[in-house]
């Protein structure tokens, strides 16, 4: 006999966000607590194949509009190393100081636009035009510094043209120097003005011990882009094994594959750098660091954020010390470089693979590329630092749930979307709107 | 793929529902739908057939009827034997 059964269930449209968190307690106890990406694949590692390998930086750097330039980066890495090209002095100092542009943009971006307006009591950055109107003028005004420097060093922030596999097709001449300097000497107040806001918030006290992988070296420079892959539990691998660090696995609830190394989940990104390498890190930097109390093997997640404050400090100072010294010893304009898809042969090509490494915003992103005798690109795998971070997010959200269940549901979403905010996950531009729904409750 | 998680939640408590209902079958499902939820009813209803193969739900029919509410998908009730 058939019988009507009520339910009346709303379901989250996820119509903005693109990630959920879902919170399954039964008597008081968490059964479970899942980070679900929902997003769909976008296949670029499929896209690449049978495409030249002197386009891939183009092509790989629609990854992502925030770190197009990372992605470029890690792609000409690649690229180089599959064909056995090695970059000149000139053009890793170059490619350092678009990294530190990019690190610069992201992470003030994610300072100001998605952890200020949690931590000063307000929704969104919008409501911060009336309320803190200095301080929004400061942020886009930051953000705006960096883009200029990136335009004048490779034709536009988002999707660069100009850096490419073997170099820079245009090479900043004299007044570009200038330029990029006289910016970012002019944004030095706002950067300590930055600092000094963030000395005046409060972070959500938390603690999990986790593994920490980054980039690490033997010299004195804190790496972003040269190093072997290293971790806080010993792990030292050549960037070519990065496999055997990330160890990526599919979960039925995300779209997005997770990672493991020494232990059931790790972290990568500002804090694990710094945890990995503070002392390397430029003297004002390390004073930022004393002035915010961050402390070396911090395992505090929501201070991901504060790391960030003190890496924008390193790039910017460091970004600085690259351009007076490319403006003492001059920019060598006859470097050859590699026109359209080296039809001229610029660069000789060979079978082979190659492995970027390189520490982006978020974390250490990984491309990988296997290149025909002709350089067409046979295979490709790209490895994204929030996909490296999202078991780690969960292993986190599951140490903080039970510690705060006393809350109320409001106080417990905020908690959450605050945790995986900290991490500055590729899904932060939807974060506010991150549905969280509770079962059982 | 937003139809597709949708789909996913929604059984998920369907079949739960079933089985503490003791349900052999589940031969219709009443929803509601906004119209700012951005969830095309075509797609729904294709997501709603292929995840019922083998289940409880497996040729259930799909009610669906307009929300009042713009951005909501509700699962108001369901048919069982």
């Amino acid at each position: 006999m058939s019988k009507n059964v009520k339910v009346n269930v709303e379901y989250l449209t996820r119509v903005e966000g693109h990630g959920n968190i879902v919170v399954n307690v039964k008597n008081g106890q968490l059964e479970e607590c899942r980070l679900e990406i929902v997003e769909a694949p976008r296949f670029f590692e499929g896209m690449l194949r049978g495409r030249s390998i002197f386009e891939a930086q183009h092509i790989t750097s629609r990854i992502c509009g925030i770190c197009a330039c990372a992605h470029t980066l890690a792609s000409v890495q690649a690229a180089e190393d599959a064909l056995g090209f090695k970059p000149s002095p000139q053009t890793i100092k170059l490619r350092k100081l678009l990294l530190h542009q990019e690190i610069l943009d992201s992470h003030l971006l994610h300072i100001y636009l998605l952890v200020a307006p949690d931590l000063l009591g307000v929704k969104s950055f919008i409501p911060l035009i009336d309320s803190h109107n200095k301080v929004v003028r400061r942020a886009l005004r930051m953000k705006k510094a960096f883009n200029d420097v990136c335009d004048i060093l490779v034709g536009r922030h988002v999707h660069p043209i100009s850096c490419i596999a073997g170099g820079f097709t245009k090479l900043p001449n004299e007044k570009d120097l200038d330029s990029m300097l006289s910016i970012l000497k002019g944004i030095q107040p706002d950067m300590d003005a930055t600092i000094d806001l963030l000395a005046t918030l409060t972070f959500p006290g938390f603690e999990r011990e986790t593994e920490y992988v980054g980039l690490v070296n033997h010299n004195g420079e804190y790496p972003l882009l040269e190093g072997e892959i290293g971790s806080t539990d010993g792990l030292r691998l050549s960037k070519k094994d990065y496999k055997k660090v990330t160890n990526e696995f599919i979960v039925g609830h995300s779209s997005a594959k997770h990672a493991k190394a020494s232990r059931e989940s790790y972290m990568v990104g500002a804090l694990a750098r710094y945890n990995l390498n503070h002392q390397k890190l430029h003297p004002k930097a390390l004073k930022t660091a004393d002035s915010l109390k961050l402390k070396p093997m911090t395992v505090n997640s929501f201070l991901n954020t504060v790391a960030q404050a003190v890496e924008c400090v390193h790039s910017l100072e460091d970004s600085i010390a690259i351009l007076e010294d490319l403006k003492k010893s001059g920019v060598d304009q006859n470097e050859a470089v590699v026109v359209g898809l080296n039809e001229k042969g610029t660069i000789p090509v060979r079978a082979g693979s190659g492995v970027g490494a390189v520490e982006v915003p978020r974390g250490i992103l990984f491309h990988h590329y296997e290149i025909d005798e002709k350089g067409k690109i046979v295979n490709a795998n790209c490895v994204i630092p929030t996909g490296q971070n999202l078991n780690n997010i969960e292993h986190d959200m599951r140490k903080l749930v039970p510690e705060i269940l006393n809350k109320t549901d409001e106080e417990i979403t905020l908690a959450m979307e605050m945790l995986v905010r900290a991490y500055d996950p590729c899904i932060s531009c939807s974060a506010h709107f991150l549905n969280v729904r509770f079962i059982g409750r | 793929m937003h139809e597709m998680h949708v789909v996913k939640d929604l059984f998920s408590d369907l079949l739960a529902l079933g089985k503490e209902k003791q349900a052999r079958k589940i031969t219709k499902v009443y929803i509601t739908l906004g119209e700012w939820t951005e969830i095309n009813e075509e797609i729904l209803r294709f997501f709603f057939e292929e995840h019922g193969k083998n289940t409880i739900l497996e040729g259930a029919e799909l009610s669906v009827d307009a929300s009042p509410k713009k951005r909501e998908i509700r699962l108001v009730s369901f048919d069982c034997e």
